[in-house]
């Protein structure tokens, strides 16, 4: 890869990098650590890209595995159990109400969420990119559905009554 | 989605941080293409069982590749003996159990071993010019320029010392490994 495919790339595809990472980890601080690692990595591949839309599909799972790989590690187990993780991000960030009620959602509903609703991806593109069956990716989604439902309903309500 | 319209706007307004990007792409202008990066931002943080009293003070020209890093280390104590010894440090693979099924990850590529397992009790493969061999169990053998390195997949990042022997007051100590290029520093962790 040239460098100038390289810069066209990473300002083309830099903040959907980033974008899944920080849905992934929760913080501006990591997802931009696996932003860099991720476009070092595209500017190390040797790998050839049919398409603009193959080297994005490739970002976004290598973007994944990186986000794995940094939830996988010791020290971020101790400070967020993984994928099992029940409690609201540590984002505290301000985001929109309904942002803020997807970064709310366990780690694994939110990377689903992002690239089936914003991204537009099918469900068999989001399960390809995450490594996930179909149907794990649909359960996922619908729950997420549910849940922000719950959330967004909770929230309205409470506005309305103030 | 409830306002799907608010989540699109608010999300594109999540941008990678200009700065952070001019810095990236100048960082790949100002240098060769391969290996200059062979770990990026990789600061491996480690619990390498050190002899108390002990200080790193030099190493040979390590090995530096994507799933491995093998290098000569000499410790050296208060009284000036040195010893030498071989760090290994491995922090690219992972064993897990998903769907009912063993995935082990290496170097980016997930390998589904659950037959393998099965049928030989373990899964065998060859990378960056060593034979690794992976136990169900997590433990993992590697087979490298010579010397065989074992250790387990799980709570640490892998690091095991060959060629000396730790005393019984031994003391765990936490490192910091850092790829410089062609060189590996090792310092304290802070």
């Amino acid at each position: 890869m040239t460098n100038d495919t390289f810069e066209r790339m990473a300002r083309t595809y830099g903040d959907a990098v980033f974008r899944v990472a920080y849905h992934a980890l929760g913080s501006r601080m990591d997802a931009e650590d696996v932003s860099q690692t991720v476009l070092l990595k595209l500017y190390q591949t040797d790998k050839p890209f049919a398409s603009d839309d193959h080297a994005k599909h490739w970002l976004l799972r290598v973007t994944v595995n990186e986000c794995r790989k940094l939830l996988r590690t010791p020290w971020r187990k101790r400070a967020f159990p993984l994928e099992d993780y029940d409690g609201p991000s540590p984002a505290t960030e301000d985001h929109s109400d309904v942002l803020a009620a997807v970064m709310a959602l366990e780690p694994k509903y939110r990377v689903s969420i992002y690239l089936y609703y914003y991204e537009g991806y099918s469900v068999r593109e989001v399960a390809k990119a995450l490594g996930e069956k179909e149907s794990t990716v649909q359960t996922r989604l619908a729950r997420a559905r549910e849940k922000l439902k719950k959330t967004l309903s909770g929230e309205k309500e409470a506005k309305d009554y103030a | 989605m409830h306002d799907l319209n608010n989540y699109r706007e608010t999300c594109a307004q999540l941008t990678l941080d200009a700065e952070k990007l001019e810095e990236i792409i100048t960082m790949t202008e100002n240098t060769n293409k391969k290996n200059r990066f062979s770990r990026p931002m990789r600061t491996v943080l480690i619990a390498a069982a050190c002899v108390a009293a002990l200080c790193v003070t030099a190493m040979a020209a390590p090995a530096v590749q994507n799933l491995f890093m093998s290098f000569s280390i000499t410790l050296t104590d208060p009284s000036g003996n040195a010893q030498n010894a071989q760090m290994f440090v491995c922090s690219d693979m992972a064993l897990e159990k998903r769907d009912g099924k063993d995935i082990l990850t290496v170097n980016d590529r997930e390998i589904d071993v659950t037959d393998a397992f099965a049928k030989d009790g373990k899964y065998v493969l060859e990378e960056e010019g060593a034979v690794i061999t992976v136990h169900p169990d997590g433990q993992v053998e590697v087979s490298m320029g010579g010397i065989v390195y074992t250790f387990a997949l799980g709570e640490e990042v892998p690091v095991v010392i060959k060629g000396i022997e730790a005393p019984e007051d031994a003391e765990t100590g936490n490192y910091i490994v850092t790829d410089q290029n062609s060189g590996m520093e090792i310092s304290p962790a802070k």
